[in-house]
């Protein structure tokens, strides 16, 4: 083993005269592994969540939405065929997005109504016959309207009556509700087929959306600028910039959380520095000694690096460990219950990602290597001569 | 030519009057396998003298060569090496490392060096200064003899050409003392090293060959 860390070793594990030393250490130790394990358990908390929001997100949406400007989209089967023929495309489907009141039994709400192919539907719509509106669960609840019943639908479409203008308004049958686990969507949305718009509606409403499944939705910004390219006259929305000030909350929450509690690691890490400074002025001697026998600065200023680093290993060490068994157990076994009414799901959701809890141990391992710094400068600075005389 | 040769070496102190001079134009010469004592008062200058020449502190002035090198010359780490492969010291106290047993304290100026077999080596030492029973001691576990019997052993195991010894007795009983000095006296015979020793004790001193005479700041030859 090579000097300094056969040293080092024995430093910070044998005995002390002064145990204040060893507290302090240990304290060290302590204080990065709570940082490490924090900062491990917050970031697999927003990952989880921040995960999660991305697969409702794109249940019910899809990796890139395209659309015209003038709205309808006449050609859409020719265009959904072509946009399918591509090799990063899964599939190309029509939707078409209107709002809408609609009046039920308990209150009349703002809809969403949302044309869909039943050849091609989204997730959320998969069973559905299209023989009457479906509607999102929540929406079903507040309109008080069960499958089988009718609703007042009224249209943004004004008709002449004796009366005046007035929004076109149809009675339609509820087929059934739909969970997407989406709030938005689950609360707003009215699915009904494409093709029976005007049987059901009794109104035309064309298609004004073309929803894009790609292979590889971590691409979807590019793939959407290569359908740019292919189809100019159209708009291409990735799935990352249609919900951009929610992804981008929640990173600014995920980088807030990083700060806070990386302080703890910070508070620990000036730990290290007062056990390193107490330990270079209890060896003062020791070191005067190693370097009479040929120790140099760079040895003895490594010795103590070295401790620092250890100490901060350590803490690395137990502290991953312990944040991502944690994260696991307590995703495993859905530890911490939430109310699914608020939060659409029924525990926090934890996800360790490899590539941050990396970061959080090399940060820590950074911080340590930091706080050895000046007392290993101190220690390589000590005069021999006058160190083996110092009593 | 001469182990060690100290040329004019002066040493001086900064201090709030001023400076202080401890040693004002030291010569001196020791050959090859040769073994002299420096007597002098207390704070004469001795320790700093014997830190010069063991390169662990640089004159304010003057020429020190060792084994034919001048040292002023040399860098920080081109003197630690020195230190490594042609020093050894043994200290008034001994200045064992406290967390390192017997045996690990004496391969410690190996595991510096970075050198394969610096056990067995030390294992030999060891036994050549009677404290091969005691390898796994810890320095607490040793009396004040034994724990300078092995600091000489420290001193030995890079086989230095030159040792210096600093009071190596000041701290022991008169028995452990002529232990000492006994082993020391085989030792040099032995291996053929070069030996410095700083001592207060006249009887010690007249052991070996020359004696020098260490005062203000000016020293003295000799008696053989």
């Amino acid at each position: 083993m090579k000097f300094p860390l056969f040293v080092a070793l024995r430093y910070l594990f044998s005995r002390r005269k002064q145990t204040f030393i060893s507290l302090i250490s240990a304290v060290s130790v302590l204080g990065i592994t709570i940082g490490v394990a924090s900062l491990v358990v917050a970031l697999a908390l927003i990952s989880g969540f921040h995960s999660e929001i991305q697969g409702k997100v794109l249940e019910a949406t899809s990796a890139i939405m395209a659309s015209l400007p003038e709205g309808g989209i006449r050609d859409w089967k020719s265009v959904c065929r072509r946009m399918g023929e591509l090799p990063f495309v899964k599939r190309a489907y029509p939707q078409a997005i209107y709002q809408a009141l609609a009046k039920g039994p308990l209150s009349t709400q703002a809809v969403m109504l949302r044309g869909i192919s039943l050849t091609s539907p989204p997730p959320w719509a998969q069973g559905y016959k299209g023989e009457g509106l479906l509607l999102g669960m929540r929406l079903m609840e507040s309109l008080g309207v069960f499958p089988g019943e009718t609703l007042e639908v009224y249209l943004p479409k004004l008709e002449l009556t004796p009366f005046g203008a007035r929004p076109r308004a149809r009675r339609v049958k509820v087929e059934g509700g739909f969970s997407s686990g989406l709030y938005v969507l689950d609360n707003t949305a009215a699915a009904f087929p494409l093709d029976k718009a005007r049987e059901m509606l009794g109104e035309e409403l064309p298609v004004n959306y073309i929803n894009i499944d790609v292979n590889d939705i971590y691409r979807a910004s590019e793939y959407a600028h290569l359908l740019q390219e292919k189809f100019p006259d159209f708009t291409f929305t990735p799935w990352s910039e249609i919900n951009r000030t929610l992804f981008e909350s929640l990173k600014l929450e995920k980088k807030v959380i990083f700060m806070v509690i990386a302080l703890i690691v910070v508070v620990a890490a000036l730990n290290i520095v007062a056990s390193l400074i107490l330990m270079v002025m209890e060896k003062v001697k020791d070191i005067g000694i190693l370097m009479s026998m040929g120790a140099t600065r760079k040895d003895i200023s490594m010795v103590f690096m070295l401790q620092g680093l250890l100490v901060g290993f350590l803490g690395v060490v137990i502290g991953e460990a312990l944040g991502v068994i944690f994260s696991f157990l307590a995703n495993r076994f859905s530890l911490i219950r939430i109310p699914p009414d608020i939060y659409q799901l029924d525990h926090v959701p934890f996800q360790v990602k490899p590539l941050e809890a990396i970061g959080v141990g090399v940060f820590a391992l950074f911080i340590s290597f930091l706080s050895t710094v000046y007392p290993a400068r101190k220690a390589s600075s000590i005069d021999p001569s006058e160190a083996i005389r110092y009593e | 030519m001469s182990e060690v040769r100290l040329e004019g070496v002066v040493k001086r102190y900064p201090s709030p009057d001023g400076e202080i001079e401890v040693l004002g134009g030291v010569d001196l010469a020791v050959g090859k396998g040769e073994a002299v004592s420096i007597m002098g008062p207390s704070g004469s200058g001795k320790t700093t003298l014997l830190h010069i020449i063991g390169t662990l502190l640089r004159p304010t002035s003057g020429r020190v060569s060792l084994n034919g090198q001048e040292i002023s010359s040399m860098g920080e780490g081109e003197l630690a090496l020195f230190r490594n492969r042609k020093i050894g010291f043994v200290f008034q106290f001994h200045h064992l490392l406290p967390e390192f047993t017997v045996l690990e304290n004496v391969m410690m100026p190996l595991i510096i060096r970075g050198e394969r077999g610096a056990e067995e080596r030390a294992r030999r030492v060891l036994e050549m200064v009677g404290m091969g029973h005691r390898l796994k001691f810890k320095p607490a576990q040793l009396s004040g003899g034994e724990k300078q019997r092995v600091a000489l052993a420290r001193a030995l195991v890079n086989s230095p050409s030159l040792l210096l010894a600093d009071e190596p007795t000041g701290n022991l009983d008169w028995k452990s003392s002529s232990q000492l000095m006994d082993i020391l006296a085989r030792l040099h015979r032995q291996l053929g090293f070069t030996l410095i020793i700083v001592t207060h004790n006249r009887e010690i001193a007249e052991k070996w060959g020359k004696i020098y005479l260490l005062e203000r700041g000016k020293l003295r030859c000799c008696t053989d």
